[in-house]
């Protein structure tokens, strides 16, 4: 008779278990007490023991799947059986009976697995980023039908923590009782992150996920997306945008960044067009206080150093690291701390003080080719500059159409602070460094 | 310095403050003749005389009454309960007079009176002679409730509650007078309404107080073994409470558990665990746990006691929790 | 309301009664005479006219401010709330106390019917009506109330609302005259209901054993709350319950002032003297309700009538006008004056203000804490 294997119950708080990875194959031999599998616990993740001699015949469960204590993972074929028929029998569904007294949901779509198509895996993975683990959803359950959010458990620090590091908690599987989450599983979350993210290129998991044709996909706003939502709607409604935009010729500055980088290449150091924004904003905005400040209702604070908001988009949403003091750095530094930060915003480890404090903010969609383009202001800032892309354009120069290389940037400014021709003034002292570099010295 | 056992310490505060304020005076059951009770006015009588350390008949409202009234005239006195368990016959003395006068005079009263005695369970008393009364004091605006835990806080506590000019709640333990502690030489006070920290850690802030310390320092020592870092504050004033230095422990490690020796409903750590949340919920990792006594009168049986009772192995347990160990 | 009207007092000269409405229950045959056949050779203990014209002023004064606060209280839009105790008829126990209050060394404290002894120590009508209204300038700056006033600076240790709580408290203050050797005592006033609290046996062996200076005075108005005492007392020859503590213990007429500045000072004087205490029952009478809501249906017409003309005020205008110390003339002006000073008193309340929200936090505390004192 063949031996089922079902997830232990390890610890005696545990009710649900992960398969972390087989460490035997279907056909090969099993002893009993050897190693067959790790399995996650909500504590650790420990080795899972093998208890007969046998060959393993089928694997039920595949890796990274979560199954209730008791269930069956795998099955062994005992001495004398034939592992391929065993393996035909669990493939059929015909399991032992306490698989079939299982009427639990997971363990139908489980069972297919790990013998049906493709297709059923993928939505199955599908489905698991869009669940919450089974506990909490145990809790969502009680939330009465009709849209309403559902409620994530989660200690009051793991939800502070989650808000600083820009973690989903929904996405986040709580180890704390009833599927609580926790200080470490943010912790664990935001470090596992990065490589989450990871994009798979050249392989299918690496497309874009789809909606499936006929259907659709209702999702629901993250409290990072319903965050961004509300401070931007209240700032696009609230604050008076007007929009000034001026074409910059960046063929000098372009010149002088040559000329850098060949020097710095020993140095490892390449910096990019936005370092020398960053640079020539520096001493426009500290020659315009008034477009470095910010602006409660009441009073005007202006700065004595420029600390510079920039937005990064991540696949979450929009946040805004801030580099701080770029009045007192020098290219080189920009180029490094700018690295520096927005590799931390795209893990989510940015430290708080390092998302405010900004006292004017850029939006670069250079990359992206696009040609000119307006940003929304982020309060209690009273500006934003919008960076289009730097492209060889037709340019009249005298009477002779040249080839040079622009680039448009446009100014959101809150005219409750600043008025028209001051922005125009800013502007204008930001094109003339641009356009002659040597002039940031003066 | 030397060691000295918790009742010198506190007969040493008493003897000093008298010798330094002859407006000080304590009266109790059995303080003079009979040397204390529980020995901690040993020899109090002999030094002072029938003036100043006055025997009392049982009548704990009468001369708790007595008490307030000599100290609405300008005397500091010191009123020693066998057990603030016979306090529930002086309640109204203490509540609506000592605690009441100042406020529904407009001030016009200062009422520097200490009562002082054994509180808690102690061993085999039963039920009426092992109540908790801090909760029942602590509750009450007008009233400083200070509950010592050595004898070095014990001497430096009572002496700045005999100089208060506010009724102070003084709780002891019959458990500890015993207890012998490091108390230097010479003067020296402990601020009410300053807890300490009785000791540092990361994992877990342990609050407590009075003889439940005693807990707490043993689970702390059992959970270092296990990896857990425990940091335990010692309240020693319940009212008013240092709900600063319990906030900035709570933001720290994020886990919190209070130890009292009270009833779970109503109980005074209850009333702490309230304040802890209100200043620090969206500091903390897991539900604050309190371990206390079981919702049960006190038995006499000596296995039902040290059953109803907290333990450091329930503290240890409680800890565990907090930490999702 | 209709309850109540029974209990209105006939304000005016009218009916050969001044003073309202009065009664009695228990008076001895010979009490009643002091009404009934005055003598008229008794002298008044007063040393002066004068002294006694200021006597029964305050006795006046007590009347119709109380009388007063009654019309304040009912008064529709009520300014006066919480519960309110009033002192009408038992006048001469206060007024006969203060006759014999060392100020600056001795002191009194009383039950939550404390109007008459605040007024009779020298509070300011204005400072306890404000205090009624909940004021800032009330003496307790209207965190007390009525049962609530308090005078420290001349010993006034206040109204208590707790029946009998106070009778340990008047101890200790005898206990601190004792301890600092000042010859003040504490008059410990009660009521007939607080004899039947424990803390009452309690501190009058306590006062007896160590010999404190105090005199217990129980004003038996023959009422606890609403119950007589033939209802709630064993022994209803009140006096008797001061006995079994080894001191003396005597009842006497508290409507006649002589008689309580007579019987109260010799006790004073025992307990200056290092005798001890004294236990005294003061027999009088309460012409209103217990407090506002008490329609007195425990009383009977003829009780009243008798009570009428045992009045404290009539005992001792009589006892002036036939000792030729007072007129007509001058019992006028004196009772204008006084009206006058009432309508002082309830003006300057109305006029006062509220207390600050702020002072919701004053005065629970006499420190600061953290406290470290060296």
């Amino acid at each position: 008779m063949p031996i089922e294997i079902t997830m232990p119950q390890l610890s005696d708080t545990m009710t649900e278990g992960t398969v972390v990875k087989w460490k035997k194959a279907e056909g090969q031999a099993v002893k009993s007490g050897e190693e067959i599998a790790e399995v996650e616990t909500d504590k650790a993740t420990m080795p899972m023991e093998a208890f007969d001699d046998g060959t393993l015949a089928a694997i039920l469960i595949a890796e990274g799947d979560k199954v209730q204590v008791g269930q069956v993972l795998a099955v062994l074929a005992g001495k004398g059986e034939d592992a391929a028929a065993v393996k035909k029998q669990y493939a059929a569904g015909k399991g032992a009976g306490a698989a079939d007294a299982e009427p639990a949901v997971e363990d139908q779509e489980a069972g297919q697995e790990g013998t049906t198509s493709p297709d059923a895996a993928e939505r199955a993975a599908v489905k698991d980023k869009k669940q919450p683990p089974a506990a909490v959803a145990d809790v969502a359950k009680s939330v009465p039908a009709g849209g309403t959010p559902e409620r994530v458990v989660a200690s009051p620090l793991a939800k502070r923590m989650a808000a600083d590091v820009a973690v989903d908690l929904s996405q986040i599987r709580g180890t704390g009782p009833g599927g609580r989450v926790v200080q470490k599983d943010v912790e664990t979350a935001a470090a596992a992150k990065p490589a989450e993210k990871k994009p798979e290129t050249g392989t299918a998991a690496g497309l874009a996920p789809r909606v499936v044709s006929g259907q659709k996909q209702v999702v629901l706003m993250t409290k990072m997306r319903a965050t961004i939502a509300q401070r931007l709607q209240a700032s696009k409604q609230s604050l008076p945008h007007y929009y000034e935009t001026l074409d910059i010729d960046c063929e000098n500055v372009l010149a002088v960044r040559g000329r850098l980088n060949a020097a710095m290449e020993k140095e490892g150091v390449r910096l990019s067009l936005v370092d020398f924004i960053a640079k020539a904003l520096a001493v426009a905005l500290l020659r315009h206080p008034t477009v470095n400040a910010t602006f409660d209702g009441h009073q005007v604070t202006m700065y004595g150093d420029v600390n510079l908001g920039m937005a990064v988009a991540l696949p979450s949403g929009l946040i805004v690291p801030v580099l701080r003091g770029v009045n007192q750095m020098g290219l080189k530094e920009i180029r490094l701390r700018t690295t520096d930060l927005i590799d931390r915003a795209r893990q989510q480890r940015l430290k708080q003080e390092e998302m405010t404090g900004g006292t004017f903010t850029i939006s670069n969609l250079g990359n992206y080719g696009i040609r000119e383009f307006t940003a929304i202001i982020n309060p209690p800032e009273v500006a934003v500059l919008a960076i289009a892309a730097a492209e060889k354009r037709p340019v009249c120069q005298g009477d002779q159409v040249v080839a040079r290389t622009m680039m448009s940037v446009t100014l959101s400014s809150d005219h409750r602070v600043i008025d028209g021709a001051t922005a125009a003034e800013f502007l204008r002292t930001f094109k003339s460094l641009m356009e002659e570099p040597g002039m940031m010295l003066v | 310095m030397p060691e000295i056992q918790f009742r010198e310490a506190l007969r040493q505060a008493m003897v000093e403050e008298m010798q330094r304020d002859e407006n000080v005076f304590l009266m109790g059951e059995e303080v003079g003749e009979y040397n204390g009770a529980y020995k901690v006015s040993e020899g109090m009588l002999a030094k002072f005389g029938p003036k100043r350390v006055i025997d009392t008949p049982i009548s704990e409202a009468g001369f708790s009454g007595i008490g307030v009234g000599a100290a609405m005239c300008g005397l500091r006195p010191i009123v020693e309960f066998m057990s603030w368990s016979f306090t529930w016959v002086a309640i109204d003395q203490i509540v609506n007079n000592a605690a009441n006068v100042r406020y529904m005079s407009g001030g016009q009263f200062k009422i520097p009176i200490v009562f002082r005695g054994g509180n808690g369970i102690a061993h085999q008393l039963g039920a009426t002679h092992s109540h908790r009364m801090e909760s029942v004091y602590a509750r009450v605006p007008g009233l400083v409730v200070v509950a010592p835990s050595t004898p070095f806080d014990a001497k430096g506590l009572l002496k700045s509650s005999i100089r208060c000019d506010d009724p102070v709640i003084f709780l002891e333990s019959e458990m500890m007078l015993n207890d012998r502690g490091e108390v230097p030489d010479g003067e020296y006070l402990v601020p009410l309404g300053v807890a300490d920290v009785k000791r540092g850690g990361k994992d877990v802030t342990i609050i407590s107080w009075g003889k439940c310390m005693k807990y707490a320092v043993k689970a702390a020592a059992m959970l270092e073994s296990e990896g857990i870092d425990a940091e335990i504050i010692d309240l020693r004033t319940l009212r008013p409470l240092d709900v600063n230095t319990v906030a900035e422990s709570v933001r720290k490690t994020h886990r919190c558990v209070v130890v009292d020796e009270d009833w779970p409903y109503g109980g005074m750590g209850a009333a702490v665990l309230e304040q802890v949340y209100k200043h620090t919920f969206d500091d903390l990792d897991a539900p604050i746990q309190r371990v206390c006594c079981e919702d049960v009168p006190s038995p006499y049986n000596h296995y039902l006691e040290i059953q109803m009772q907290p333990s450091p192995e329930k503290v240890v347990a409680a800890v565990k929790e907090v930490c999702y160990r | 309301m209709d309850g109540l009207a029974i209990t209105l007092p006939r304000i005016g000269w009218e009916g050969g009664n001044a003073y309202g409405v009065g009664c009695l229950v228990r008076w001895s045959d010979a009490e009643m005479s002091v009404v009934d056949k005055p003598r008229v050779k008794r002298p008044t203990k007063a040393k002066t006219d004068q002294r006694a014209h200021e006597m029964l002023r305050m006795m006046l004064l007590i009347r119709r401010f109380e009388e007063r606060t009654y019309q304040e209280y009912t008064r529709p839009g009520q300014r006066i709330g919480g519960f309110c105790h009033l002192y009408s008829g038992q006048e001469a126990v206060a007024v006969g106390i203060a006759a014999v209050f060392a100020k600056g060394k001795d002191y009194l404290i009383t039950a939550y019917r404390d109007h008459g002894h605040s007024l009779a120590l020298g509070m300011d009508p204005g400072a306890a009506m404000a205090e009624m209204f909940g004021r800032a300038t009330g003496c307790s700056k209207g965190k007390g109330g009525s049962m609530h006033l308090f005078q420290a600076e001349v010993g006034n240790l206040g109204g208590h609302g707790i029946v009998g709580s106070q009778i340990p408290l008047g101890a200790g203050a005898a206990f601190a005259c004792k301890y600092k050797n000042t010859g003040g005592v504490c008059f410990t006033l009660f009521g007939d209901g607080a004899i039947n609290q424990g803390v009452h046996n309690e501190t009058l062996n306590l006062a007896s054993l160590w010999k404190l200076p105090v005199v217990f005075i129980v004003e038996n108005n023959g009422v606890a709350m609403g119950t007589q005492v033939e209802r709630s007392s064993a022994e209803v020859e009140l006096e008797r319950r001061g006995s079994g503590y080894h001191m003396p213990y005597q009842a006497f007429d508290g409507n006649d002032l002589d008689q309580v500045i007579d019987v109260v000072g010799e006790a004073a004087d025992r307990a200056r003297a290092g005798s001890g205490p004294t236990y005294l029952v003061a027999n009088t009478y309460r012409f209103r309700g217990h407090s506002m809501s008490d329609a007195m249906k425990y009383r009977t017409k003829e009780e009243l009538e008798q009570a009428r003309r045992r009045d404290p005020l009539v005992i001792y205008e009589a006892r002036l006008r036939e000792a030729g110390a007072i007129g007509d003339e001058q019992l006028e002006a004196m009772d204008a004056e006084v009206r006058k000073q009432v309508d002082a008193a309830v003006k300057f309340a109305i006029d006062s203000p509220h207390p600050d929200a702020q002072d919701l936090y004053s005065d629970v505390y006499s420190e600061k804490y953290p406290l470290e004192k060296k």
